[in-house]
């Protein structure tokens, strides 16, 4: 109880509050902007935290994640441009109440009460879920340790992308990159090539803003003579009293909030599936089950409300695997596991045993920046939706620009550290043409070292006796035929897919 | 042989000789040893290396296997255009080659306003706040926020 209160403090202090009211306002602005997204927000984010405390740190991180949420919802409303695939459900609604009824700030506001009420519902899951998973997950061995892993990175490699080879390739390609200087344990260096600053690895500030932004950004930049600056030209019109959102409407939504809550916590507690799967799952049961089915794809209030609190849910359940099992469910939760490597802490069950205080910190800080989102949201609206009218002649150099600088002042390898993110931009480009899934490879990335330490526990085990001594791993043995039962399952369903497609094209 | 095909062909060849560099030119001649250590220092690298190999071996035939069966000509997830992305990694390889000789205030400016040409002219206004206001008020943050002096 005195780590709680503890934690709570060190959350509620104007310092920590800052940083995290920061992360929520850098989160919603780069998420409102066309392109980018709340990993995208994060990845650059992260070289912004390196001098601040670890709870401030992850604090502000989180803030970035959850204003990132919020901000797609904005650029789906007043663009029908979503930030991210999730907010592509919100447009369907958002839109259509934006530019056919003239009601953008219904629409906003929809998007935002629904999105604080989606994020809280999970928060509350997972403070409500993690100690007792992770006392359960502090049980496991590395035996079992290395399974969770690799059963991660299958789950991850089959539903992140289309094609679970390629998906796979990716992982393997990002536990490449993460062997990258001295072995854990060990003096001996691997592929540094002699080149002074990679003995330490990868700085993963390069390697995620390389993957992660820089793509998009170059995306962005290179389509710029074609497309030229996209603004928002939806004006509000009809009664001003009708264009906010009253507590009557928002209680109307209540069932589609809830059921789009808890559908997002479900599939964000599996690793890999993401937010975009959920808001769709959410929005057609929203829709089944209204009494108004008729009005959903024309600006219903009940499609965006269940559409926004899905995705935003998903981001808390995704700590869910992170803080008990040490394994991120999607990209954001990877560069968590980053800044909490960045800050000596290991992610994982034992988390709670050793950094029990910033863990109850980080819980209050989550509920923190749900109450600063509504806050921050409503407040800054206008200024928010006004950077819809940011032209991408100065925008996208801009965040260009920040990426190379963020990148130089943390990456602690200056200029490599800076040449490391072009050389992942390029990588990136390339994966994100060719369908190769960037989650996968930022996973692959991000757990490759716990992987190889999991592995060699594994083998020190197993040693001489393995068939003698896999008896006793029963969980692991379990896991395994989970993890074949899947791929057959996914394999099967692919097949099945292709065929009716064919059949339906002939 | 479909662009879907060969696009999978291509990877796969990629994936083996990638595992095959891997296990022929970089274990060998990149990874320390360490005796003290029961696995070698480069088992999970050959393991890796392996993998590839495999993966990339599957991917080839599965590839082949799609030949055989009518395939919608292929979309690309990430479009874009080509040439001009290469331009675009171009400035900023440039900007970031010219860092090494040249002052941070010097190099950004030049890189910044080279990519906001890309978009087509600019206005007095947007020259002045991306060539000169950004970069100067990223210098003056790093220099009292992180008290870090960009070079």
């Amino acid at each position: 109880m005195d780590v709680m209160l503890a934690g709570l403090l060190d959350a509620l202090s104007l310092a920590t509050l800052f940083w995290v009211a920061l992360g929520v306002t850098i989160g919603i602005v780069i998420g409102a902007i066309p392109g980018l997204n709340s990993a995208m927000a994060i990845a650059i984010a992260v070289p912004m935290t390196f001098a601040l405390s670890p709870l401030s740190a992850i604090g502000m991180l989180v803030g970035v994640m959850k204003g990132g949420g919020f901000g797609g919802a904005i650029s789906a409303t007043l663009l029908n441009t979503p930030g991210e695939p999730s907010a592509a459900a919100t447009a369907l609604d958002a839109f259509p109440l934006a530019s056919q009824q003239g009601k953008p700030r219904k629409a906003l506001k929809m998007a935002l009460f629904s999105s604080a009420t989606g994020d809280l519902m999970s928060d509350i899951m997972l403070i409500l879920c993690a100690a007792p998973l992770a006392m359960i997950a502090s049980q496991m061995g590395r035996v079992e340790q290395t399974v969770i892993i690799l059963l991660a990175f299958t789950t991850v490699a089959g539903l992140a992308g289309n094609s679970m080879i390629r998906g796979i390739l990716a992982t393997l390609f990002g536990v490449l990159c993460a062997q990258v200087g001295q072995m854990e344990g060990s003096l001996a260096e691997r592929f540094t090539f002699g080149i002074n600053g990679l003995e330490n690895g990868l700085p993963i500030a390069s390697v995620a803003i390389g993957v992660l932004a820089l793509p998009e950004i170059v995306k962005q930049i290179a389509a710029g003579r074609r497309t030229g600056t996209v603004q928002a030209t939806i004006k509000e019109t009809g009664e001003p009293a009708e264009q906010g959102l009253s507590f009557a409407e928002w209680w109307g939504c209540r069932w589609s909030i809830l059921r789009g809550g808890i559908i997002g916590t479900g599939i964000g507690a599996l690793p890999g599936i993401g937010s975009s799967v959920a808001a769709f799952i959410s929005y057609s049961a929203a829709k089944k089950a209204s009494k108004r089915p008729e009005e959903f794809g024309k600006g219903s209030l009940e499609g965006i409300a269940a559409a926004e609190s899905a995705n935003s849910s998903v981001n808390g359940a995704n700590l869910i695997p992170l803080l008990t099992l040490g394994i991120p469910g999607n990209v954001s939760a990877a560069l968590l596991v980053g800044a909490f490597i960045i800050h000596g802490i290991d992610p994982g069950p034992s988390v709670f045993r050793n950094d029990a205080q910033l863990i109850y910190g980080l819980f209050a800080c989550m509920l923190m920046a749900n109450l600063m989102l509504v806050v921050i949201g409503q407040a800054g609206l206008r200024i928010f939706s006004s950077m819809m009218r940011a032209p991408a002649q100065v925008l996208f150099p801009i965040v260009a620009l920040i990426c190379v600088t963020g990148v130089f002042l943390s990456s602690g390898a200056g200029l490599l550290g800076v040449w490391i993110m072009l050389i992942f931009g390029i990588i990136g480009w390339l994966m994100r043409r060719y369908d190769y899934s960037i989650v996968s490879f930022v996973i692959g990335f991000v757990l490759g070292g716990t992987l190889e330490s999991s592995l060699r526990g594994a083998v020190t085990i197993l040693y001489r006796d393995p068939f003698g001594k896999l008896p006793d791993h029963k969980f692991a043995i379990a896991l395994v035929v989970l993890m074949l039962c899947f791929a057959v399952v996914r394999a099967v369903l692919v097949s099945r897919r292709r065929k009716r497609k064919e059949t339906a094209s002939s | 042989m479909d662009s879907q095909t060969r696009l999978d062909v291509i990877g796969g060849l990629l994936a083996i000789t990638l595992g095959g560099i891997l296990q022929t030119v970089l274990i060998p001649r990149y990874v320390d040893e360490d005796l003290d250590l029961r696995l070698p220092v480069s088992a999970m690298p050959s393991l890796v290396s392996l993998l590839l190999i495999f993966f990339g071996s599957l991917m080839i035939v599965s590839g082949l296997v799609k030949l055989r069966q009518p395939s919608a000509k292929r979309k690309f997830a990430f479009d874009g255009d080509v040439g001009m992305s290469m331009v675009v990694f171009a400035i900023l390889a440039c900007g970031v080659a010219a860092l090494h000789v040249l002052p941070y205030l010097v190099v950004t400016p030049i890189m910044v306003l080279a990519l906001g040409c890309l978009f087509g002219r600019l206005s007095f206004y947007r020259v002045l706040l991306i060539g000169a206001g950004a970069p100067v008020t990223l210098y003056f943050l790093a220099w009292f926020g992180l008290e870090r002096v960009l070079p």
